[in-house]
């Protein structure tokens, strides 16, 4: 159903939605005049601008206008109190936990490391023992105590370095040696 | 709105002082966004809930805030979003096939308004429910917000030209339902 349905209610099409912009205040004075012009002449649209009129008067006195209550603002400061409060307590428990996780790993670094380097010093010198025992023969050793023992000394540390060292990278790469030395 | 209020709230959020800032945003926004969420939910408990859970909402959100839209528009989104997730988590209240939800309409209109039985604005009221949801919403907005056009365009986030075409719709539709049921009547 429409306005037109009624003979004679029905606004003049190209006033209608500007009559209701005029009756909400929302016209230029100068659309206002216009309007209200045609209105005083026109018995249609005359009539729909006070049927308009009366909906508008009626939605404003019949619709509900419910209010906040008093204590809303404390309520949502409550809220953001709680939910700030649980979420320091989140951060403390993840920087405790991160904390923790650091010490562990810088007290962890160094017991490999110490087994590491005994395992390569006890290879190497299985190595040259044995190498030893094989017959194999230093071309530049002298048959002097003291030249041999350094020597040996000298050999065994470069050897024992040098496995330490590889073991470590490989079980940790150079990167997290770095790291974990500074 | 306090002028005065939304430089200093500018001026907190631009210094990173989100609490202070928070602190003034509620007072400034939270009856807006009650009678948004009102509208939307007709329901005067739910709507206060879903302003708490909005202003939650924009606590946790407020330093990721940069400023490209304005605060209030901001601020209304997430009310609406709010609104939207309560209507879909619960069933619809009112459905215009559904007889039963049309009387517990009723009873929501009777509880939320403490006023006098009025048949004429019961029936008012009906035909209101009645109405295609985003009418409904913004004639409900009109008449809360002492008939701002640009207030209603600016909480449910829509130009301004079609609010003023939403509601011109909605009264005309009441008004030639209020002239049919005079009719009938007669």
């Amino acid at each position: 159903m429409n306005d037109y349905d009624y003979p004679g209610t029905g606004p003049c099409a190209d006033y209608e939605f500007e009559i209701a912009e005029w009756l909400d205040g929302e016209l230029s004075p100068e659309r206002a005049r216009i309007i209200s012009l045609h209105v005083a002449t026109c018995v249609r649209c005359r009539a729909w601008r006070e049927s308009y009129a009366a909906i508008d008067t009626r939605l404003a006195a019949s619709l509900p206008r419910p209010a906040l209550s008093a204590d809303f603002a404390a309520r949502v400061a409550g809220s953001v109190d709680s939910l700030s409060r649980l979420d320091s307590r989140v951060r403390e428990a993840i920087e405790h936990d991160y904390l923790q996780s650091l010490a562990r790993l810088r007290r962890g670094w160094r017991l490999p490391a110490v087994l590491n380097g005994l395992a390569a010093a006890a290879v190497a010198f299985c190595a040259l023992v044995l190498l030893r025992s094989l017959g194999v023969q230093w071309p530049t050793l002298e048959p002097v105590a003291a030249s041999h023992v350094v020597f040996f000394a000298s050999q065994g540390l470069a050897a024992i370095a040098l496995v330490a060292g590889l073991a470590w990278s490989r079980a940790n790469g150079a990167r997290g040696w770095f790291r974990s030395w500074r | 709105m306090d002028g005065s209020r939304t430089a200093a709230i500018d001026q907190h959020l631009a210094q990173g002082r989100h609490r202070r800032a928070f602190d003034l945003i509620v007072p400034e926004f939270q009856d807006r966004v009650f009678r948004l969420a009102y509208s939307m939910l007709r329901d005067r408990g739910a709507a206060e809930d879903a302003s708490q859970e909005t202003f939650v909402r924009v606590w946790k959100a407020l330093p990721k805030f940069d400023g490209r839209a304005a605060l209030g528009t901001w601020i209304y989104a997430i009310a609406r979003n709010t609104c939207l997730m309560e209507i879909r988590r619960r069933k619809p209240v009112v459905s215009m096939d559904d007889p039963d939800s049309a009387v517990a309409a009723a009873v929501e209109i009777a509880t939320a308004t403490p006023q006098a039985a009025d048949p004429e604005r019961d029936n008012l009221l009906r035909m209101v429910d009645r109405l295609p949801a985003n009418q409904q919403q913004a004639v409900r907005l009109f008449y809360l917000e002492d008939r701002s056009y640009e207030t209603v365009a600016e909480l449910m986030g829509m130009p301004l030209g079609t609010v003023k075409n939403l509601l011109h719709r909605a009264r005309k539709q009441l008004m030639q339902q209020a002239r049919s049921e005079e009719v009938m009547a007669a």
